[in-house]
């Protein structure tokens, strides 16, 4: 069983379209969802809570049409937001009071578990915690009500390195478990590149790649040659393509290369740069 | 275990796992029917993704090198010092077809190439 | 419901000191003044101010959206806040019963017709603000709830003028009107109203889309 499916979907707005996108994260992986700003992916985990409807295709969460059994499929979701501020308000432990109160399965010994690791006061104030903190705090709220699924939207982004290595340390902790899976949507590729197995690229509404690692790995090289020498390749060796004044520097499929040449790996970020911005029509 | 992974170029990660846990298999540091650490664990402590495990554990499986039993783990398969030889020269073939091509590539008589070989060896055992 | 209770209770929390703060001030001059309706005025007055507090709380902070990730229903959340509003308003309007009692030195008359009175209010009050913040969200909500201040600000002049001609009929009228029975009924169909009240701000919820 897949642990997310979406088919098809669409979502319509003013400015921009969400347009028939369809992947799969198959259960117990990791799946990195990039895209530039306003490529959709917000939009698609918006649509995978809730809220927003969509106005075409199918969700399938866990085996579960979110549509159809919304109660069942949130008590095994967790979700991790950047845009979740704790309320000012509140205290650290106020949170762990309401959501113990929604959430059937939640494990209070679990929740202060998680607090003593990583040295937050039950009884601070929400505002008074660093950002780092708070998102801590956020990813504890999320994993203690055995959820099967974490959704996490832009986690890292604003953290410093060491909190960002944690931050994998947990989620890394998570995935021990077989049943557990991760969609996590980055703008931070280099913490992708050290979790996620597979990797789904959005760009202007629409799914330019989706794929595991390795397939991936297999896929893309990077490769600088002279400009002459790009005539001799095979159609379809390159992705895409960039000139400058010393030569060529291209994304290519190293599978499809004159013998002799050899790429080197492309990383997620010059994947994601070439396909949108040099792309070969 | 030991194992280290350079992500600088050079061979896929997966790659890299498989080698490593083979050379060990090989010179005996596991022994046979010793468990290997889960690929899940192992994709923890090395910091890489789960699938890369997965897939230097399943080409292990393949060569015969482990055998993995759902609900157990994955163990050192018990390989005969034979079978062992057999791969290393099916690992060496492939070697020296790809010198060999290279060699009518460019040119480079038998000779030539058989002169590098004893060299090597000498090399080797200074 | 309980989670949302809770949520907007915890929300509100760090508030309650200055709220009660402020009420207490108040009852202390209305004890002073002798006047049971500024006692009471409060209470009321945040039947309209509780709901916007709340809901530009939940939102700002992004909570909201944590909330209805979680495995509650829409309607369970509208519930939640409608019962804490109304839980809130009951409790600061008892308190506002004893100041009364106090203000009027242990006459019981007019502040048990102000208890009625205020809770119906309260409950008419909350019935008409919330379901509009959450059609409009709270920003946008305080022009409409402006608005709607103004109507009776216009006409209860006219009222006045038109009353002046029947001044005696009119404060039979009254008396009729503010016997206890009478109240009693009122706040009934004020009741009525929140719930029916609650039931429209569910259906506004459960289309909205963020």
């Amino acid at each position: 069983m897949n642990a997310l499916e979406i088919k098809q979907l669409t979502k319509r707005f003013d400015k921009f379209t969400l347009d028939g996108i369809s992947f799969a994260l198959p259960m117990g992986a990791v799946m990195g969802l990039i895209g530039e700003n306003g490529a959709g992916k917000s939009t698609t985990i918006k649509l995978l809570l809730g809220l927003l409807r969509p106005d075409a295709g199918q969700i399938s969460i866990l085996g579960m049409d979110p549509r159809k059994e919304e109660l069942a499929v949130k008590r095994r979701l967790g979700v991790v937001s950047e845009a979740t501020i704790l309320p000012a308000s509140y205290r650290v432990r106020d949170a762990g009071r309401v959501l113990s109160t929604a959430y059937p399965a939640w494990n209070d010994e679990q929740f202060y578990g998680y607090l003593h690791t990583f040295g937050i006061d039950p009884s601070k104030n929400c505002k008074d915690l660093s950002k780092g903190m708070r998102m801590k705090l956020s990813i504890a709220c999320a994993l203690c009500h055995d959820a099967d699924l974490l959704i996490l939207d832009e986690p890292t982004s604003g953290l410093d390195p060491i909190v960002r290595d944690e931050v994998l340390d947990i989620l890394r902790d998570f995935m021990q478990d077989e049943r557990h899976s991760i969609l996590l949507s980055s703008h931070i590729t280099s913490d992708l590149e050290k979790i996620a197995d597979y990797i789904t690229f959005l760009h202007a509404g629409k799914v330019r790649l989706s794929a595991s690692i390795l397939d991936i790995d297999a896929s893309y090289g990077m490769l600088r040659c002279a400009p002459d020498m790009v005539q001799d390749f095979a159609p379809g060796a390159i992705y895409a393509m960039r000139r400058d004044q010393f030569g060529v520097e291209a994304l290519v499929d190293p599978r499809r290369l004159p013998a002799g040449l050899t790429a080197e790996p492309a990383s997620i970020d010059q994947i994601m740069l070439f396909l949108t911005r040099h792309a070969v029509q | 275990m030991n194992i280290l992974i350079s992500n600088t170029g050079g061979s896929p990660i997966y790659e890299q796992i498989a080698e490593q846990i083979k050379a060990m298999i090989i010179s005996g540091q596991l022994a046979a029917d010793a468990p290997l650490p889960s690929m899940r664990l192992l994709a923890k402590e090395l910091r890489v993704s789960l699938i890369t495990t997965k897939r230097a554990y399943e080409e292990l499986e393949r060569e015969g090198y482990i055998r993995t039993v759902t609900g157990k783990g994955s163990f050192v398969a018990g390989l005969s010092s034979e079978h062992i030889r057999e791969e290393q020269l099916r690992q060496i073939e492939e070697s020296l077809r790809a010198a060999v091509q290279r060699a009518k590539l460019s040119g480079i008589s038998l000779q030539e190439l058989q002169e590098l070989l004893s060299l090597l060896f000498e090399e080797d055992s200074q | 419901m309980l989670a949302s209770f809770r949520s907007d209770f915890y929300l509100l929390k760090s508030y309650l000191k200055t709220i009660w703060g402020v009420f207490l001030l108040l009852m202390v001059f209305a004890v002073i003044q002798q006047s049971a309706y500024m006692a009471y005025f409060y209470p009321v007055f945040m039947s309209i101010f509780l709901p916007l507090s709340l809901f530009s709380l939940s939102e700002q902070s992004g909570w909201e959206a944590m909330l209805l990730s979680a495995p509650v229903t829409r309607s369970g959340i509208v519930r939640g806040r409608y019962l804490l509003c109304a839980a809130i308003g009951g409790i600061t309007v008892l308190f506002g019963f004893v100041g009364a009692l106090a203000a009027e030195r242990g006459a019981l008359d007019t502040p048990l017709h102000g208890l009625f009175i205020a809770l119906s209010f309260e409950l008419l009050l909350g019935a008409i603000v919330l379901p509009v913040v959450y059609r409009f969200g709270p920003t946008r909500a305080r022009f409409v709830i402006m608005a709607i201040c103004i109507i009776p600000a216009l006409v209860t002049p006219l009222l006045m003028q038109g009353l002046e001609n029947n001044q005696a009929e009119v404060e039979r009228l009254l008396a009729r009107l503010t016997e206890l029975p009478c109240l009693l009924l009122f706040l009934v169909l004020c009741a009525a109203l929140y719930a029916v009240s609650m039931a429209i701000s569910s259906a506004i919820y459960r289309r909205k889309e963020f």
